[in-house]
């Protein structure tokens, strides 16, 4: 048991403090047990930006915002238009409803927040680690973490400012479906610009750490330890190339054809290239957590009829056809085809003695919880897979009791809950709601959702 | 403009004369190495020690607390065994043990020897406490003997190891962060409502005659691959000990990529047209108009330098003539210095070449790269490349100088970047709005040369004298921006890492990370003037009070540990009806000003913006009462007598508690009738107190105010109790009861031991590293330079910055 003074002692945000000593982490994996031989787990995140609205992701007859929770099956429900795509993946949906993330900065968007629980701003650096961090460095593989996202133009690597592996450790995400490419499957390209790109950045880290190495050796014991560990630095991405040439069969295999989406005028269509990336980057194991940073208030869905940006949408344009709440409607419904897309392929690839959906998260949230310009008094999410049965998810709708009132949760329970599903269990993630009161932010995991 | 002797520098990094600088110490063994064998060296080190200091107590006569230290096992492989010996360790080295009644106690080296001996034993056997390298840590930098460090007992002559400094984050983000970190976007709306003034009109193609307005956005937008890591609980964050790891070449790697395109192919820009439609909405100003048909396109801006263009518009191999100036700019660009003859053979050879297959601009890309994920670019460079003296040390040289004088004060390069010619990257015949916005708005320019390499030039930077009035110019200019505020932050302070360091060793200026329930706060008394911003302003506050005390400096640390003078930075001393009926009238403007977290009513006094007022007499004692400081060591619903204890014994005491037991599970009972101090009773129990005992009596005396800092009478309806106790200090004369805050500074402030802490911790901020007993000199310096010109914070930084500490490497 731990004291909700104990928790707020340790200043919640370094999640370094928070988790929980090796000992107490061996002891928990006494209890909960883990089997000899794991199957990897797997974690996407897909944020939008302009809030996702609790209204649209009720199904037929069910309700939230009561004094109970609502915990109801799907079946037998007719699900909203928009979460259509998902359809034939209700056994694996959850529809979560009702946890509040007051904790965060409101507005426009909540930044880190909406994957942290902590307040933040996108003008300065995080204060500690969002979840998709997090998780990369206790699930690291070839890449620790992809982050990708629909950007304007021909804009590269940005800095949403929504995901982050520690305190002052902002994660980039790539806009250009050409440099992402470059990244990720770079070794397997033949000729052209991504292929250059790719033998010149081998080629610096070479002489540079050539130099390095010369260097270090005419440095006094403690210096040479210190550039020892920015040399390391180089040894690792070269070994990640190594690596990734070592893996050209499977990378060949898996990885998307460079077509016309990775040059198209619209970013639509760099979005959908960017999610066939993602899966293909999750198939071949060379990452183990994804962020796909769908949009920004700047975006416009041009390509899919859409004109008017994310912003105006959310201000209440129409595109001169349709309302402002059918273009968010479209909006919506694109991602999860893209999402039910993703789902479709790791369904589609066998793993241990089912697919390799199986054993991952698949989360849907916006990075401005319910609404445009948000309140966080509710933080709508969508999830698809239940981590290798590790949380009681799939075919259920969960409506947490309004904010306020007795068995009320937050996000940062959320976060806390798939760290304990990961295998990684920590106190708390993020920042208690200090507003509500003792009993109703409870810390630790939601028991709803463990198995 | 060409460095002659920068060159110098570049030797370090390629020429063999390097090794020649490093006559390796001797003391670089490694730890294994000396523990050979388990329990080896007791006889010579470990068995004095018990005899002398331990044994009476602890050996065949006594064993008081059940231990017997004569007969115990020196087999550190026994579990048991190296468990006891672990505790010796700390009892010893937190000066528990042997008591401080006994008259018999150990000297600083018997006791650093018997330590020595024990971390040796244990890491032999993997689980050692390694205090060599601990040692080296801000967070233990006060495991240094003080009495060894003041007491002149040491006398060699002071130096620095060579070393390599890991640039700073804000070092990094001044040279990077406009030219290369920022992403550009251009928001072009046309057919807007028609406004009086400066309408501007489309000129050309279907829409011309509608109006049109633009905006143009560029945020800085990238990852500091020097992120911030260092212990919370030390405060200071730019430690020469911290290494650049994968994680900041990650990040170098990205940014470089960025920059490497922005100077060869431009600053891609983002731009975003709207077209009025019948289903626009739109106000009168730019960002009000929403909706519209949008159109995105990319374009690039900015000025390619023209001897990159040279390279990459060369038909064929570039050959040195053409590739030499390229790599010079590049230099001093990114490194501000002149490359020499090898390093340019080096790079053409071994990177250019190799990959002009690629062409002849992915070619000069990677040279740029490489330029800025060299270590010279991640670590500033102090050898000691001056001449060696009779002891073995190297003074820096001028061109070292330049640079640690410089971030001694301030996070901007001192060099700036001669001119040079450039080509424009954009040059398309567009919409004159749109034309002038990517060719005019938004330009990057480069600073020039700061007055330090003007110093340098004229050789004015070769010895200690001219160090001597390089700094004190330096502290010598006008204060420009006596009352920071954020939109004038600290950035634009003169001298900003003097202001820093007050931050960092008071650590006011973390108030906002402190969060606070602001929410109920409207409606509850002694609360209301607290809300979202308040943290924040109180921390410019406290900058203000710190920037006017420096600007008397006249016993400046008895000053900010004392002064019932205060600053309200966010008030011009208006009483202005549009802001009183802004927040719902007098009363409520009133109990929720700013002045309230000083107890002031708006209406009080009279204010000046850049003026300290004095305090409600009796009410406010120094830095510790503001309430920036109060707050930043608070907890989230009450105060924190824990950490503010903490804060004294270790800042001012040069004391150490040792960190909380991993097995203790701190629990302070909760309760709507108990004063804070009340429920604290439960860390009087022996278990606790051990440690306890060094902390919350020092810092109850705060519980005068409320944990937003607010001067407070009553506590629960209950009359507030303000005393306290100093003590375990080692000095009698500062050791006793205190009645409330003021007497407790009153002594603290007169105190030589908290004078000395004081200057340890400028030693340690301004050197990047913790004082060892070889610095003693110099902190005896600053000490006297201190004292003797009556509490001049001046003198006593412009002692460090001149003595061997700062100015030789060995």
């Amino acid at each position: 048991m731990h004291s909700r003074r104990s928790i707020l002692r340790g200043g919640f945000l370094g999640a370094g403090s928070m988790a929980l000593s090796p000992f107490l982490r061996h002891l928990s994996m006494l209890e909960f047990g883990r089997p000899e031989q794991q199957l990897p787990k797997r974690f996407v995140f897909v944020v939008k930006s302009s809030g996702l609205q609790g209204d649209y992701l009720e199904p037929e007859g069910l309700a939230r915002g009561g004094d109970q929770l609502v915990d109801a099956t799907l079946e037998g429900r007719a699900l909203h238009d928009s979460l259509e795509p998902l359809g034939p993946f209700v056994d694996r949906l959850t529809i979560l409803q009702g946890l509040s993330g007051r904790m965060c900065t409101i507005g426009h968007s909540s930044f880190y927040g909406a994957l942290g629980a902590y307040q933040a701003n996108g003008n300065t650096p995080p204060t500690g680690p969002t979840l998709d961090g997090w998780l990369s460095t206790r699930f690291p593989s070839v890449f620790d973490h992809v982050g990708l996202k629909m950007g304007a133009g021909g804009a590269g690597t940005a800095y949403p400012a929504i995901s982050a592996r520690g305190r002052n450790q902002q994660l980039p995400f790539q806009c250009d479906p050409e440099l992402a490419y470059m990244n990720l499957f770079g070794s397997i390209v033949d000729g052209g610009d991504i292929a250059k790109k790719y033998r010149r950045s081998g080629s610096v880290l070479d002489f540079m750490s050539e130099d390095i190495r010369r260097l270090q050796g005419r440095l006094p014991a403690p210096e040479r330890e210190k550039l020892g560990h920015y040399l390391e630095g180089f040894e690792t991405l070269t070994r990640r190339r190594h690596q990734l040439v070592s893996m050209q069969e499977q990378l060949a295999a898996h990885a998307p054809e460079l077509g016309d989406k990775y040059t198209s005028k619209l970013s639509t269509h760099h979005l959908d290239a960017h999610f066939d990336m993602a899966t293909a980057a999750l198939i071949t194991g060379i990452t183990n957590v994804v962020t796909l940073h769908c949009d920004d208030l700047q975006s416009s869905y041009e390509g899919i009829g859409i004109t008017p940006t994310v912003h105006s949408v959310g201000h209440g344009s129409s595109n001169g056809t349709e309302t402002a709440q059918q273009c968010r409607d479209r909006i919506r419904r694109f991602h999860l085809e893209l999402v039910a897309g993703m789902a479709e392929r790791l369904r589609a690839t066998p793993e241990g003695d089912g697919s390799m959906l199986d054993n991952t998260l698949i989360v849907y949230l916006s990075d401005n919880s319910d609404r445009h310009h948000s309140s966080a008094m509710e933080w709508p999410m969508l999830a698809l897979g239940n981590l290798g049965g590790t949380l009681r998810m799939g075919n259920r709708y969960l409506a947490w009791p309004r904010y306020g009132s007795r068995g009320h949760s937050t996000i940062g329970s959320w976060l806390t809950t798939v760290c304990h599903a990961a295998g990684e269990p920590i106190e708390h993630f993020g920042q208690p709601d200090l507003a509500l009161s003792e009993e109703a932010h409870r810390i630790g995991p939601l028991p709803e959702l463990l198995a | 403009m060409k460095f002659p002797t920068l060159a110098v520098l570049s030797h370090v990094f390629l020429a063999g004369c390097a090794s020649a600088l490093f006559a390796a110490p001797a003391a670089a063994q490694e730890p294994e190495a000396r523990a050979a064998e388990s329990g080896s060296g007791f006889a010579e080190t470990a068995e004095p020690f018990l005899a002398r200091y331990c044994v009476r107590c602890h050996g065949p006569r006594q064993q008081k607390g059940g231990l017997r230290l004569d007969t115990l096992s020196h087999d550190f492989g026994d579990l048991d065994s190296s468990e006891t010996w672990r505790q010796v360790f700390y009892r010893v080295r937190f000066d528990e043990m042997p008591p401080r009644s006994t008259r018999n106690q150990p000297s600083a080296d018997d006791k650093q020897a018997m330590l020595g001996w024990i971390d040796d034993q244990l890491i032999a056997e993997g689980r050692g406490i390694h205090l060599a390298e601990k040692m080296r840590l801000p967070q233990f930098g006060n495991y240094v003997d003080h009495a060894q460090l003041f007491s002149g007992e040491v006398d060699e002559p002071p130096y620095t190891d060579a070393r390599l400094w890991r640039q700073r984050p804000q070092i990094y983000a001044d040279l990077w962060g406009r030219a290369y970190g920022s992403q550009h976007r251009l928001s072009v709306k046309v057919g807007g409502a028609f406004r009086e003034g400066d309408i501007h009109r489309v000129q050309f193609g279907p829409h011309a005659g509608k109006t049109i307005t633009l905006r143009y956005f560029s945020d800085e937008r990238y990852a500091n691959p020097f992120y911030e890591f260092v212990h919370h609980a030390s405060g200071i964050t730019d430690y020469a000990d911290i290494a650049a790891d994968q994680a900041s070449l990650e990040a170098l790697l990205t940014n470089a990529e960025r920059m490497a395109e922005i100077l060869t192919v431009g600053q891609p820009v983002a731009i975003t047209t709207e077209v009025k439609t019948k289903d626009s909405r739109h106000g009168n100003n730019h960002g009000m108009f929403v909706g519209g048909e949008v159109t995105t396109s990319t374009e690039r801006r900015g000025e390619v330098p023209a001897v990159f263009r040279a390279v990459m518009r060369h038909e064929g191999t570039p050959p040195r003539a053409v590739f030499d100036p390229a790599l010079a700019l590049a230099f001093e660009l990114l490194l501000r210095r002149t490359p020499d003859e090898q390093e340019i053979v080096h790079y053409y050879d071994d990177l250019f070449l190799t990959n002009v297959p690629l062409g002849n601009t992915m070619a000069l890309q990677a040279v740029l790269v490489a330029v800025a994920i060299s270590p010279e670019f991640v670590y500033r460079m102090e050898m000691g490349l001056g001449e060696a003296d009779e002891h073995g040390r190297r003074m820096l040289s001028p061109l070292e100088l330049v640079f640690a004088i410089q971030y001694a004060f301030d996070d901007r390069s001192p060099f700036g970047v001669d001119a040079f010619p450039t080509e424009p990257v954009f040059d398309q015949d567009v919409e004159p709005l749109v034309q002038r916005a990517l060719t005019e708005q938004q330009k990057v320019s480069y600073p020039r040369h700061g007055w330090l390499v003007e110093q340098m030039q004229a050789g004015h930077l070769e010895t200690r004298e001219h160090v001597e009035a390089a700094v004190r110019h330096m502290l010598a200019q006008p204060q420009r921006n006596p009352s920071p505020n954020h939109n004038r932050d600290i950035r634009s302070v003169t001298n900003p890492r003097v202001l820093q360091f007050f931050r960092e060793f008071f650590g006011y200026h973390k108030a906002s990370e402190v969060f606070k329930e602001v929410d109920s706060f409207e409606q509850r008394d002694e609360f209301r003037q607290f809300h979202n911003h308040t943290a924040a302003r109180l921390m410019y506050d406290t900058d203000a009070l710190v920037l006017h005390v420096l600007e008397q400096d006249r016993d400046v640390l008895y000053e900010l540990l004392t002064t019932d003078k205060i600053f309200v930075s966010y008030w011009n001393g208006e009483r202005n009806e549009k802001q009183v009926k802004r927040a719902g009238g007098l009363d409520t403007w009133r109990a929720t000003h700013d002045t309230q977290s000083y107890n002031l009513d708006p209406y009080e006094r009279e204010f000046q913006i850049g003026q300290p007022v004095t305090a409600p007499a009796g009410q406010r004692c120094g830095v510790l009462t503001q309430p920036s400081w109060l707050v930043a060591h608070s907890g989230n619903f009450d105060n924190d007598p824990v950490r503010r204890g903490k804060w004294i014994r270790e800042k001012l005491l040069a004391g150490y508690v040792m960190d909380v037991p991993i097995t203790v599970q701190a629990v302070i009972p909760d309760s709507d009738t108990m004063t804070l101090r009340e429920r604290f009773a439960v860390v009087h129990e022996p278990k606790c107190w051990g440690c306890h005992k060094k902390m919350n009596p020092l810092g109850m005396p705060f519980e005068q105010f409320n944990h937003v800092g607010r001067f407070r009478e009553l506590e629960r309806d209950k009359p507030v109790v303000t005393t306290g106790t100093v003590d375990y200090t080692g000095d009698e004369s500062l050791d006793g009861e205190v009645s409330d805050v003021r007497q407790m500074m009153e002594r603290l402030g007169r105190s030589d031991l908290v004078r000395q802490s004081f200057l340890r911790h400028v030693f340690r901020f301004w050197m990047g590293r913790n004082e060892v007993p070889r610095d003693s000199r110099t902190l005896r310096a600053m000490d006297r330079a201190y004292v003797e010109s009556g509490g001049s914070f001046r003198e006593a930084l412009v002692a460090l910055l001149t003595s061997d500490s700062f100015l030789y490497r060995k």
